[in-house]
């Protein structure tokens, strides 16, 4: 199932975003929340997968969705993982299909104002293809989304943050 | 002729270090056009259309092999500033099946910026490195753009973006989102100031607040997340109701994840001031 991309929509999804915010409160705990907002809005997927068993095929019940983690060198860090019902603690951060990082390069005390870059550290490419180049479209949408909200001044620099809603068809009916 | 291959492939993964002129500011602007050329080979690399075998192990006439071939997928991990994964191979049930995963590290030697380049995973057949010309193909791009010292064109990433976005996600997951209560023994001060603090568009009511769904691209006017504090006895219940969801499209999808993470994020903010607050209406189990 494919989608028309137009030139306008071919932004990357790849490079890094620049933030520029007042931040109104303690900016860890709001930077926090503002991930967490993002990372938790980008609905959850089903990705099972068939697995060859023998001569017998058998269905590994997948759900892709993104998860929380810390970084050595970032403070925050979201993973876009296929999980699984019985993995072991950590066992689904190691199945991901992309990263990104949030990183705080600058912060003033004396205005708030804080500097912000977002950055994709890991992520797979195939048949010409970013993989699940949609879901990551819609956490960079979110998160600017997010930042808006708590500061409608943010300054942006960097390529893809809009969100085309052909990017996701949805059947469902609620 | 297995020999030969072998010892071609040991010369063509052997450790190399190479001189680069990658710029200072090392943070501000090395490590940037660093990340960039090693992204720009990456999806060069992912755009020349190439087969992996997930099959592993002895294989007389190749059968195993060939019946497991399947579009390659490249790997890109930034490990920290200076050092960069780059993979090929296949993915399979129990983990990547690599063809080559090769690193990159820049170190500040006393020639001046060098980058080491090292193979620490490899596969052969018949001692020939598998995707070999890839392999040394990326490893060139990403050395001539360390010694370019300057940004590459961001066209090959657009375009891989853009193809992936063609490519539609997975079939969402249709969960069913309800009302939830809290109980808390918080001070409706501090409890108003938590959900305050959730970046969303908000409007102030007596008992408490609305939260306005959707973003500026996915219209989804009038549906929200109403919030009320209430006392009760010695304590505080707050309640968070959906309103007016769409009931289809991507809209009602993405109200719906909002009205997830509302939930989390509230549980997560109250529980900061109460660890002993109680949740009534959503299965706990789901909170990430």
């Amino acid at each position: 199932m494919t989608a028309a991309v137009t030139d306008a929509e071919t932004a990357s999804v790849l490079s890094p975003l620049n933030f520029e915010l007042t931040i109104h409160g303690d900016a860890e705990s709001v930077i926090d929340t503002v991930w967490k907002t993002a990372a938790w809005s980008v609905p959850f997927s089903q990705a099972n997968l068939t697995v060859g068993s023998g001569k017998k095929q058998q269905l590994v019940a997948q759900t892709r969705r993104l998860l929380i983690g810390n970084s050595k060198t970032h403070s925050h860090l979201v993973r876009l993982c296929d999980t699984r019902t019985n993995d072991p603690q950590g066992g689904s951060f190691n199945r991901w299909r992309w990263q990104a990082e949030l990183l705080q390069e600058a912060f003033d005390p004396a205005t708030n104002r804080v500097s912000l870059r977002l950055e994709v550290s890991r992520f797979r490419v195939s048949g010409g293809c970013v993989q699940q180049a949609t879901e990551l479209a819609l956490f960079r949408h979110l998160l600017v989304a997010a930042l808006l909200n708590h500061d409608p001044d943010l300054a942006i620099s960097g390529d893809q943050t809009h969100w085309d809603e052909s990017w996701w068809p949805v059947e469902l009916t609620w | 002729m297995g020999l030969t291959n072998k010892l071609a492939t040991k010369v063509r993964t052997r450790d190399r270090t190479e001189l680069t002129n990658l710029p200072d500011p090392w943070d501000e602007v090395g490590a940037r056009m660093a990340d960039a050329a090693v992204r720009a080979a990456v999806v060069t690399l992912g755009g020349l259309r190439l087969n992996s075998s997930a099959f592993r192990g002895s294989d007389f006439l190749g059968i195993n092999s060939g019946r497991s071939n399947a579009r390659s997928i490249v790997w890109f991990e930034r490990e920290d500033s200076r050092t960069w994964n780059v993979a090929l191979g296949q993915q399979t049930v129990k983990g990547i099946a690599y063809d080559w995963k090769a690193t990159f590290k820049i170190v500040d030697g006393p020639q001046g910026r060098e980058c080491n380049i090292s193979t620490p995973a490899v596969a052969t057949k018949d001692g020939t490195l598998m995707n070999k010309d890839a392999y040394g193909e990326v490893r060139d791009l990403i050395l001539e753009g360390f010694r370019l010292g300057r940004a590459p064109s961001a066209s090959a990433e657009a375009a891989a973006s853009g193809a992936g976005l063609a490519v539609h996600a997975k079939s969402p997951l249709q969960r069913e989102i309800r009302a939830m209560a809290i109980t808390t023994a918080a001070s409706a001060e501090a409890i108003r100031a938590s959900l305050e603090r959730l970046p969303f568009p908000q409007t102030h009511t007596v008992d408490g607040l609305v939260w306005g769904l959707g973003t500026p691209s996915v219209d989804a006017t009038g549906a929200c997340a109403e919030a009320a504090i209430r006392d009760e006895r010695t304590q505080r219940v707050v309640t968070i109701q959906p309103r007016n969801l769409p009931t289809e499209g991507f809209a009602g999808l993405l109200t719906r994840s909002q009205i997830d993470a509302i939930n989390n994020l509230t549980i997560n903010l109250i529980r900061k001031d109460d660890p002993a607050a109680t949740i009534a209406g959503i299965d706990e189990t789901s909170t990430p």
